[in-house]
């Protein structure tokens, strides 16, 4: 019966094999506020925000850097061999993913403990981080199979082996909270024995239960990948996204003989698939509505990368957005954090961070 | 290459994909489904009904055939016409009444008889044309009540007169002929039908009458805006239709001679059964002759076969009745999804694996940002210059999308003004021996300005061929042209299947969709040289005058064709393997070649062209925005030689300024860049290239 469904579906188009992508709209509506957003640095590949009282740490490749918050000066904090895939601060320490290797704290009391991922003994592809309190962190994984800096490859391959960690400081042991999961891209915590984690190939945020570790979705159906989420300061959250969803790409996951022989045969920045950052080179792939008209390319083409941070409400519902849109440059916004009345918006496509001010002190 | 890929690509070169969309983009298909209807129908009845190919039950059939398609003919008339006479049975049963009393009581003449049952007939159609057409009373309601009207006149003549028709036989022996009488083994009264058929089918399809109903039955307010007087259309078909029943009606009373009271009851049921069931629209708008017929000969042979099959009368009305519903709802179905059918299935991409690309990591191809900060001609004014020329007074010609040849004046080309205007998007030019200048333009053809601005055609057909479903005499989209030493003007043809803002389906299909032409000015005459060409784009005669070089884009590769010398009549692969989408190519100071590159070859779309099902599904399912299409936001100019070597490129990385540059032209020192989407044109300074140099004069030689 659902062979018969299933084939049906896929003539048809309908059901798994419809490749509709949500519109943008409601508190979703697309605007320019982060291309208008002023740059508070340029760093190369730059990701994963922390505050601290003494500066915005962010990570550039291998290395951590520390910035200070009037004069943005950058100061290296630590290098590693590997690149650095999530950071999350608090209780004067820093939580480091390193990616393919695991979790290192950085500061505080528990500094060196290391929680070696290869072994398995914590995640080996951090994607993200999030202090539960001062002895308890918790950590998603995209893959296990994939690196971070792989999450293209990953959303291609239909990847369904993203995980939640919880790892205790204190005894170093790490436990598995949750697998199968499509891609966990963020995580943040709520004050109660529930956490919110992005489950991004899926365009949902879970519901997750510490102690049971159940999951419910609380918001899906986006249209968007989402990324890291940061707690806002007066109750709600960040969400960052890897990119808008494309027809053409839901089309393409669905196509399995291209999809594969793409995957194998074409170099990947020229994939027709999501990306951080788009129209660097002459081989990247082009789309219909992406043909400049009298010289102007329309934002609201279709596009592969885009610039998306949503504020929602503390039970997960989208109160409004910030964009930069097929004509902008701030896409590939994955991180953020807030400080004071400003965000800060890693926009790793455009290697720059944003500040977008006094947005953190209304709603 | 593999097995897998060598049966992939035999099965789209023996399999024309293609020719499904074209079969469905026929008039005739309309027809297809009522044929393969009748076919069935005989075919069933054929083994059903003893003698069913007797003669006499053919003879009996095309006979009572006259009458019944003379009534559907006309009712296909009102129908084509967007209305409906639902009175037609009436009238026939009055005009056959005046027929029987003519001819049988007052013994009049055939043509006596004939003029004054036509006549009858024509007032009863006046009379629902002056309300339905004149006064625009809904035509199913008006109708309906003149079949009352009309049945109670008979009703209340009838009676009256049944006994002396009956008692009284007519003289005329030519009306008898006309009832009983065989020609070829035929009834008098089927080439009487057929004779009308056949003029109504020509007045239907190849007279302004004709066009006119049909535009009124298709789009009432558009027929009255394109200036048809709807209202003496719509009356003049009612008029048509009863004169028709008038004319059936006499040939009935020739042949049985006699009537009852019933007479012609149910008769428009059996007619709108016959109209609907061979296909002619209930909307109106649609419908033929031929279809008409059809549905007549249907409804005919499942009448008489429930007839002789002994079914009694009220079940076979009820047949009837069914079969008109079913054919109510196909049409209706067929009409609404017809479009959607054709859009599902005309794209029909094929294998075109392309050879890889020409290495743009080091060599003459290396991107550079040469065209990044040009001068500028036009900014904001220029829309949609495909291409530019010169003439040897320095004025630079090109193109807009209203349909203008713009002319700019030296020296510094800001001001223009509109030199012809034609009509359709002006794409290559190229000017002749006398000063006049041809110039092909997208959906018309080739076209012909002097040097005063006077338009004329030089031709917009060519030879149709032979395997084609489409008829491909019309052109779709010239694209570029050339000209010979001798006059001859040689354009291509970028695409048969598309209408030009059509053409990125063009791309997702990359067949060889397109030709190359030859006019002829000496004899008028348009020739297709050569077909299947992929996206043929830019044209460019050699040097010597023998030879033309022209662009294949979806192809990636430049061709040489020969018209002179030994290798006359001869095809060479000049260039193979591109990196981007060749466009038009023109003559260089230094005797190379301009060649445009509209856009660049992805890794992502090359391998879409070795899967077409993945194109076809895409283009089914995708919307056209996120179509997968060759990246042409970046504009690149690249310049060859006689054989082939690339020799310089000049880019606009990320297109900033000269995303898809269509074409390019070297004028006196200057390189002039176009783009058919770009809101301005580039200008390059080429210093070491000839200061003096006038394209124009390596045509035709400088001027005395």
């Amino acid at each position: 019966m659902n062979a018969i469904r299933r084939f049906f579906d896929n003539r048809l188009g309908r059901g798994d094999a419809a490749i509709t992508v949500p519109i943008l709209d409601g508190p979703l509506m697309p605007n320019a506020l982060l291309d208008e957003a002023a740059t508070f640095a340029a760093i190369p590949d730059v990701d994963n925000l922390a505050a601290t009282e003494k500066g915005l740490v962010c990570s550039s490749g291998n290395k951590v850097l520390k910035l200070g918050w009037a004069d943005s000066g950058e100061k290296t904090l630590v290098e590693f061999s590997a690149p650095v895939s999530a950071i999350a601060g608090g209780k004067g320490m820093l939580a480091i993913g390193i990616d393919g290797e695991g979790v290192i704290l950085h500061g505080g009391e528990h500094d060196g403990k290391r929680f070696d991922g290869a072994s398995g003994n914590g995640p080996r592809h951090p994607t993200a981080l999030a202090f539960l309190d001062g002895t308890t962190l918790l950590a998603t994984e995209g893959s296990s199979e994939r690196k971070a800096a792989d999450w293209r490859r990953d959303l291609m391959e239909k990847g369904r082996s993203g995980a939640v960690w919880r790892l205790d400081l204190a005894t170093g042991k790490a436990s598995r909270i949750l697998g199968g999961l499509g891609w966990a891209g963020g995580v943040a915590t709520t004050g109660s024995q529930r956490i919110w984690v992005a489950e991004s190939w899926r365009h949902r945020i879970l519901s997750v239960d510490l102690q049971t570790g159940k999951s419910e979705p609380v918001l899906d159906h986006l249209p968007a990948y989402p990324a890291r989420i940061a707690p806002a300061v007066n109750a709600g959250y960040w969400v960052s996204f890897y990119s808008v969803r494309n027809q053409l790409v839901e089309f393409i996951l669905r196509e399995d003989v291209y999809r594969n022989r793409m995957l194998a045969e074409v170099p990947e920045p020229f994939w027709m698939a999501p990306s951080l950052s788009s129209g660097n080179s002459f081989r990247e792939p082009m789309q219909g509505s992406q043909l400049k008209q009298m010289g102007v390319l329309k934002p609201y083409a279709v596009t592969r990368s885009y610039g998306l941070v949503v504020q929602c409400d503390p039970q997960m519902r989208p109160i409004r957005s910030f964009h930069s849109r097929a004509d902008g440059q701030a896409h590939g916004c994955v991180a953020l954090c807030e400080h004071g009345d400003a965000l800060y918006v890693a926009a790793r496509g455009a290697s720059r961070i944003l500040r977008l001010d006094d947005v953190a002190r209304e709603v | 290459m593999s097995l897998a890929e060598n049966l992939v690509r035999f099965r789209y070169r023996v399999l024309p994909d293609h020719a499904l969309g074209e079969i469905l983009n026929k008039k005739w298909v309309d027809s297809a489904i009522p044929f393969f209807a009748l076919v069935l129908e005989i075919a069933i009845f054929g083994i059903l009904v003893d003698r069913f190919f007797a003669l006499g039950t053919l003879s009996n059939l095309s006979a009572q055939a006259a009458e019944l398609g003379l009534v559907v003919l006309g009712l296909a008339i009102v129908m084509i016409s967007g209305g409906i006479d639902l009175s037609v049975g009436s009238t026939f049963a009055l005009t056959a009444t005046t027929a029987l009393y003519l001819m049988n009581v007052a013994g009049l003449s055939l043509p006596e008889g004939l003029a004054c049952t036509l006549l009858v007939g024509a007032v009863c159609g006046a009379i629902n044309g002056l309300m339905v057409g004149i006064l625009r009373m809904r035509a199913f309601l008006t109708t309906l009540v003149t079949l009352i009207i009309y049945r109670s006149i008979f009703d209340l003549v009838f009676p009256q007169i049944s006994t002396d028709i009956v008692m009284n036989y007519p003289t005329s022996a030519a009306y008898e002929t006309l009832g009983i009488g065989l020609v070829w083994g035929m009834p008098v009264s089927f080439l009487v039908m057929a004779a009308v058929a056949l003029v109504l089918h020509i007045v239907l399809s190849r007279s302004r009458y004709g066009w006119r109903i049909l535009a009124v039955g298709g789009a009432r307010r558009s027929a009255h805006n394109a200036g048809i007087n709807v209202r003496w259309t719509v009356f003049s078909a009612y008029v048509l239709c009863s004169t028709l029943v008038g004319l059936a009606a006499f040939l009935f009373s020739a042949r049985i001679g006699s009537a009852a009271s019933d007479l012609g009851a149910g008769l428009e049921l059996q007619a709108l059964t016959a109209t609907v069931l061979g296909g002619i629209a209930l909307g109106g708008g649609r419908g033929s002759v031929a279809k008409a017929l059809m549905g007549t000969v249907f409804v005919l042979i499942l009448s008489n076969s429930l007839l002789s099959l002994a079914i009694p009368g009220p079940v076979n009305d009820l047949l009837l009745g069914l079969v008109l519903v079913a054919a109510v709802f196909l049409d209706v179905r067929w009409v609404k999804n017809r479009h959607k059918l054709l859009r599902a299935v005309y794209i029909s991409p094929t294998f075109n694996k392309l050879p890889p690309a020409t290495s743009t990591e080091e060599g003459p191809l290396k991107p550079n940002d040469r065209l990044r900060n040009v001068g500028v001609i036009g900014l904001g004014i220029l829309d949609g210059a495909e291409d530019v020329i010169f003439d040897r007074d320095d004025n630079l010609y090109t193109g807009s999308r209203h349909g203008d040849i713009l002319r700019w004046f030296p020296p510094d080309y800001t001001r223009h003004e509109v030199f012809a205007h034609i009509g359709g998007a002006p794409m290559g030019m190229v000017f002749d021996k006398e000063g006049n200048m041809a110039v092909c333009v997208g959906g018309m053809g080739l076209y012909q300005i002097t040097p005063r601005g006077e338009v004329s055609l030089l031709t917009a057909e060519t030879n149709r061929s032979w395997t084609s479903v489409a008829d491909d005499s019309v052109m779709k989209l010239a694209d570029d042209c050339d000209i010979l030493p001798d006059g001859r003007i040689i354009f291509s043809e970028a695409t048969v299947r598309f209408e030009m803002h059509d053409w990125y389906a063009d791309a997702l299909e990359s067949r060889g969709n397109g030709r190359l032409i030859c006019y002829d000015p000496k004899t008028k005459s348009t020739r297709t040289i050569l077909n299947n060409l992929v996206f043929p784009n830019g044209v460019c005669t050699s040097y010597d005058g023998e030879s033309v070089l022209f662009a294949e884009s979806w192809a990636c590769r430049i061709n040489r064709y020969y018209f002179a010398g030994p290798k006359k009549g001869k095809l060479e692969r000049v260039i193979e393997g591109l990196p981007g989408y060749p466009d038009n190519i023109n003559r260089a100071s230094d005797g190379t070649y301009w060649l445009a590159l509209m856009g660049s070859r992805t890794p992502a779309l090359d391998l879409s062209l070795e899967i077409p099902g993945f194109r076809r599904r895409m283009a089914r399912r995708v919307s056209e925005d996120a179509w997968l299409m060759p990246n042409l936001n970046t504009g690149c100019v690249l310049k060859f030689n006689e054989k082939g070597e690339i020799l310089e490129s000049l880019w606009d990385l990320g297109g900033q300024k000269h995303p898809m540059i269509t074409s390019m032209r070297e004028h006196k020192g200057t390189l002039y860049l176009c783009g058919i989407f770009n809101n301005r044109m580039g200008t390059l300074d080429l210093p070491d290239a000839d200061q003096d140099w006038c394209g124009v004069d390596t045509y035709w030689g400088k001027p005395a």
